[in-house]
């Protein structure tokens, strides 16, 4: 649920997207191979992959072109004294893709190859969608400091 | 830009505390309505965790389904082509018996006013058409019958209507000179006819 929590804009979709996940992870046991990872990692795919299809539902990746960006500086104890329910509200008020393209980065550690594979866009795009999120989360971190 | 930032780590043991809802009832009454639903719904068409496209459901259900339906059809196909082979051969073997008696021509319309009667009240099949006594088997002295021939049938004749009338009684035409009317009493003195009573003058000599 934690995972699912991450990528929608609310529970309820979190919701949406857990129950969806778990029928596609019953209705494909059987292609589970042990060899190639545990249960948890598995499951934690499947997850992310119902979580990406519903935010392709509801929004469109533009390509746009980014190969090097400055990364804007943010103050660690902002963070840490900020709640974590405001930090969530925080990264869903990004863009849909570029919210999609920053937890699965940034949180979940994936490279941007394999979000550019994920999403079906360019490794610049992906790039340019996290430093479009790393701007978007400096100002606002830096709002709640000034408050 | 390749590597997360020391901040990002920080969101990420931040988001790892979000708390959870309590939805576990709600989302596991979905995912029993959707297993309930069979395997054809519209998410089986997602990649499985590997990439690929093997999910269970996917290819195997929507082409057995496909398979079975065409059989189906075949089948009914097969069995409407049988049925209708069948009832058009009897058919005209139900109805031949029947167009037997409509072959039979009619002499007038007294003839088929009675063939409808007999029709009515006995069951059709043991129907015998009555025949006038003209259409019937005529024997003639002169010919081959009384040799121990058989009979020879002659063809359905137009009879005049007005013979058929059972109360009918010819009127018997007499000529009056000859032949005395049955039933009429003789007037007069039997041995005097009409000539004795000549009227004459005699004379009176008185």
């Amino acid at each position: 649920m934690t995972i699912a929590m991450r990528y929608a804009v609310d529970e309820y979709e979190a919701a949406d997207i857990l129950g969806h996940a778990f029928v596609k992870m019953f209705r494909s046991i059987h292609s589970f191979d042990a060899t190639k990872g545990n249960f948890h990692g598995w499951l934690k795919k499947i997850i992310i992959n119902e979580s990406l299809d519903h935010i392709k539902q509801r929004s469109r990746f533009t390509s746009l072109e980014l190969d090097t960006a400055e990364e804007p500086f943010v103050n660690n104890s902002i963070i840490e004294k900020t709640d974590a329910a405001a930090i969530l509200q925080l990264v869903r008020q990004l863009p849909p893709a570029t919210h999609a393209v920053f937890v699965m980065f940034a949180i979940d550690g994936y490279s941007h190859k394999e979000i550019a594979s994920q999403l079906n866009i360019s490794e610049g795009t992906s790039k340019w969608h996290l430093s479009e999120a790393r701007k978007t989360i400096q100002q606002k971190l830096t709002a709640i400091k000034d408050q | 830009m390749n590597t997360p930032t020391p901040y990002e780590q920080l969101i990420a043991d931040k988001l790892d505390q979000v708390p959870v809802p309590d939805m576990a009832d709600s989302v596991w009454a979905s995912i029993g309505m959707q297993l309930d639903m069979g395997p054809d719904t519209p998410d089986q068409g997602d990649k499985t965790p590997d990439g690929g496209d093997d999910a269970p459901g996917k290819k195997a259900g929507p082409g057995f389904k496909g398979k079975g339906w065409y059989g189906f059809l075949g089948v009914v196909v097969v069995v409407t082509t049988v049925w209708w082979y069948y009832h058009q051969k009897v058919v005209p073997a139900v109805k031949a018996p029947a167009a037997v008696p409509a072959a039979v021509p009619t002499a007038d319309s007294s003839t088929r006013i009675d063939n409808r009667v007999e029709k009515e009240n006995i069951p059709a099949a043991s129907v015998v058409v009555k025949k006038d006594s003209a259409q019937g088997t005529i024997a003639r002295p002169d010919t081959a019958s009384q040799l121990g021939a058989p009979p020879v049938t002659l063809p359905p004749m137009k009879v005049d209507s007005s013979s058929l009338y059972k109360d009918w009684v010819p009127v018997p035409f007499f000529d009056s000179l000859g032949v005395r009317r049955p039933g009429r009493k003789l007037r007069g003195v039997k041995g005097i006819t009409d000539d004795d009573y000549k009227i004459s003058a005699e004379k009176n000599h008185h």
